[in-house]
């Protein structure tokens, strides 16, 4: 096991990425569900208790959940993606994780969605979409990743995005909207591609140049 | 012709030399062969133990408080675990 993914200095910027981006993100997709009609608030999530308990949820689940996320962050993230940046550079080699990571959840949402749903349709929109989303969700991990070159920051990355779309929309039904959003949900997820195409471009990377450059670059004249 | 021929050479040579060297000192680079074998390991350990699980009667609802959460969070075991045996 290489442990330079967990060794690597972590920046101040991934670890605000981490926390801020589900909190933003999700919420503010949440609020757009609410304003344009497609989610429904709960109405248990206006009570006077729940904020806190909704909290400490987040918090339990978080710490409990984190080796998980960590379990599948160091395969994509720390092993796979680099090993195709190498090849493909940073938007390509994220696109192919994408794919890769969005086949691999198949057999999860296919009988996940057979246990829930009776309609094959609705089997079949539902994991198609879950792909898709998965897909879009490469781009935030991978730039989260490309931040400092350690895998912690997009490990916890991955727990917080599956807490709060778990807590604010679950399968349509979540502990704070109803509704059917799904759809809407993924589109939201594909409108920020470009932003960390663009962000990939600009961001500094100093551990990139000098870890996982390309092996193809010309040598220097000796 | 032998000047094209020979710059030719020089040229995969020091090319052949970089790739080298570069493959010994970049730890994250990867032979093609293990980004393949990699992905479909996974794919099919995943895919396989979902099966089994299924066929065994364990229910995977991805929300379910128990036995879908427990079991969909030890599947993103795999890739990590895998990813040990191919490094």
């Amino acid at each position: 096991m290489q442990l330079r993914p967990l060794t690597r200095h972590i920046t101040a910027k991934s670890v605000i990425f981490a926390v801020t981006f589900p909190l933003v993100f999700i919420f503010g997709v949440a609020s757009l569900c609410l304003v344009t009609g497609f989610g429904t608030l709960n109405p248990d999530a206006l009570g006077a208790a729940f904020p806190s308990t909704l909290l400490f949820i987040s918090i339990a689940a978080t710490v409990i959940l984190f080796p998980f996320g960590f379990g599948e962050e160091y395969g994509w993230r720390a092993y796979l993606l680099p090993a195709l940046t190498v090849r493909h550079g940073m938007t390509r080699a994220t696109a192919l994780v994408g794919v890769v990571w969005g086949s691999w959840h198949l057999a999860l949402w296919i009988y996940s969605a057979l246990a829930e749903s009776a309609s094959p349709l609705d089997v079949g929109i539902r994991v198609g979409v879950n792909i898709a989303a998965a897909f879009a969700l490469s781009f935030p991990f991978a730039y989260c990743y490309f931040l400092s070159g350690n895998v912690l920051p997009s490990a916890l990355l991955h727990v917080l995005i599956d807490n709060f779309l778990i807590f604010v929309f679950g399968a349509n039904h979540g502990l704070i909207l109803s509704g059917d959003f799904m759809v809407f949900q993924t589109m939201g997820f594909f409108a920020l591609i470009p932003v960390f195409i663009w962000q990939f471009n600009r961001t500094e990377m100093p551990w990139l140049s000098k870890d996982i450059e390309s092996p193809y670059k010309p040598a220097e004249p000796t | 012709m032998w000047g094209k021929a020979q710059a030719m050479t020089q040229g995969d040579a020091v090319k052949s030399r970089t790739k080298a060297a570069n493959i010994d000192n970049h730890s994250n680079y990867v032979p093609t062969a293990y980004i393949i074998g990699y992905v479909i390991t996974v794919l099919a350990v995943t895919w396989t133990s979902i099966v089994l699980a299924c066929a065994a009667g364990i229910s995977i609802k991805l929300y379910d408080p128990w036995h879908g959460i427990v079991f969909s969070n030890l599947t993103m075991l795999i890739p990590t675990v895998i990813a040990v045996v191919f490094n």
